[in-house]
């Protein structure tokens, strides 16, 4: 029935078909960010690392928020998405109206002292503020932005202090004046700034 | 457009209703996969070596080096980790398997590596290197872990380490403090 030229010629539309409407689809997605978490059903008593207190996200509507998630104690990993919050600000040209958080899962040991230490070793801009909290509230947090943490090694040191690390989601996220999470990106990745500040550019304008 | 109506008129009926479902699925199918924002970064998965390599063949040549050494700034107490890269020039395999540090008590060989989504950082016990072979430690791989520093690390400071083969060869690497990436 099926002749090879006949299957050659319907294959051939099928993929001419495919692609087009892969480009239409594509092509309509830009500025069109679906609600990944509306973070409006809750609000979180969180603080800062200059013990201010935060109210998420009521604090920051009206305004773009670029959330990293990180621990202190992380040597690797986290300094990367620090960074990356970094580079991503400074891309941008330093915005007054983009809010720059990076939120510790690991509130037992990241107190705001620990917070605004960790803030001068990275030399990071006043626009960027680290937060904490309560144990459970941050625990809550976490999961209403859906970022997993499990207690990896523990170790002890030599001096006797027991150490432990945590294996944890890597992520950054935006979340837009209405307080909904919009986007979620890869944390760590060298290529997430300029991803970031693209999408940014486009939806402040 | 054009080669799509051509295609219909020249096909049998049965062929013809065959095309549509066809077309039917290609167009919702990628409506289906929407706009998908998120990154997917699980396909960087280490694959790591469990052979402990050693160089046991007294007359063969031994030549690794440490290069591009840096270590990230921190304060004393807090976590820091050193990075290089580490080349085997030499014609015999090796393993490192431990490193120590006057910076800290505590330092250890970790990899960072994703998991099903979770960023997940374990000790090694040893690293294998085969000849001609480079490993990179470097930010979210193997990195040289250090435990809450004796001493504050600042830009321009310099530490040492000796990193230790399973062979019994020593290389002793004096590292700076700083951050390429910034
Ligand atoms: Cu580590």
């Amino acid at each position: 029935m099926n002749t090879p030229i006949k299957t050659l010629k319907i294959s051939s539309a099928i993929l001419l078909f495919l692609v087009l409407s892969l480009v239409i689809t594509q092509s309509t997605c830009v500025n069109d960010y679906k609600v990944i978490d509306n973070m409006n059903d809750t609000s979180f008593e969180l603080v800062n690392q200059d013990s201010i207190r935060v109210q998420f996200p009521e604090d920051f509507h009206g305004q773009y928020v670029v959330l990293g998630f990180i621990y202190t104690n992380c040597p690797d990993i986290c300094p990367l998405i620090t960074q990356n919050l970094i580079k991503i600000q400074k891309e941008l040209g330093y915005p007054a109206n983009v809010q720059f958080l990076g939120v510790s899962f690991d509130p037992k040991r990241d107190t705001p002292d620990v917070l605004h230490r960790y803030k001068e070793v990275f030399k990071v801009n006043e626009n960027i503020n680290f937060l904490t909290g309560e144990p459970i509230i941050v625990q809550n947090f976490m999961d209403s932005v859906r970022v997993r943490t499990q207690v990896s090694m523990r170790t002890n040191t030599e001096s006797g202090k027991e150490i432990y690390f945590l294996n944890h989601s890597d992520k950054i996220m935006v979340m837009n004046p209405k307080g909904e999470i919009i986007i979620e990106y890869g944390g760590s990745m060298p290529s997430i700034p300029s991803l970031i500040v693209q999408d940014l550019q486009s939806l402040i304008q | 457009m054009y080669n799509q109506t051509f295609l219909l008129s020249s096909v049998s009926v049965r062929t013809e209703i065959h095309l549509l479902i066809m077309l039917l699925i290609s167009i919702i199918s990628p409506l289906m996969v929407g706009c998908n924002n998120k990154l997917d970064h699980s396909k960087l998965v280490f694959e790591k070596q469990n052979i402990l390599a050693d160089s046991s063949m007294d007359n063969m040549e031994w030549n690794i080096n440490v290069d591009n050494a840096w270590a990230r700034p921190t304060k004393a107490d807090m976590m820091s980790a050193a990075y290089f890269k580490l080349e085997n020039y030499g014609s015999v395999p090796d393993s490192l398997i431990r490193v120590s540090s006057n910076s800290s008590k505590d330092v250890q060989i970790h990899l960072s590596y994703l998991n099903d989504g979770i960023m997940v950082m374990e000790e090694q016990p040893f690293v294998p290197i085969q000849p001609t072979e480079q490993i990179f430690f470097e930010p979210g791989g193997y990195h040289i872990m250090i435990i809450q520093p004796i001493n504050d690390m600042n830009v321009g400071d310099s530490i040492s380490f000796l990193l230790h083969f399973n062979s019994g060869k020593l290389i002793e690497k004096t590292i700076q403090v700083g951050n390429p990436d910034l």
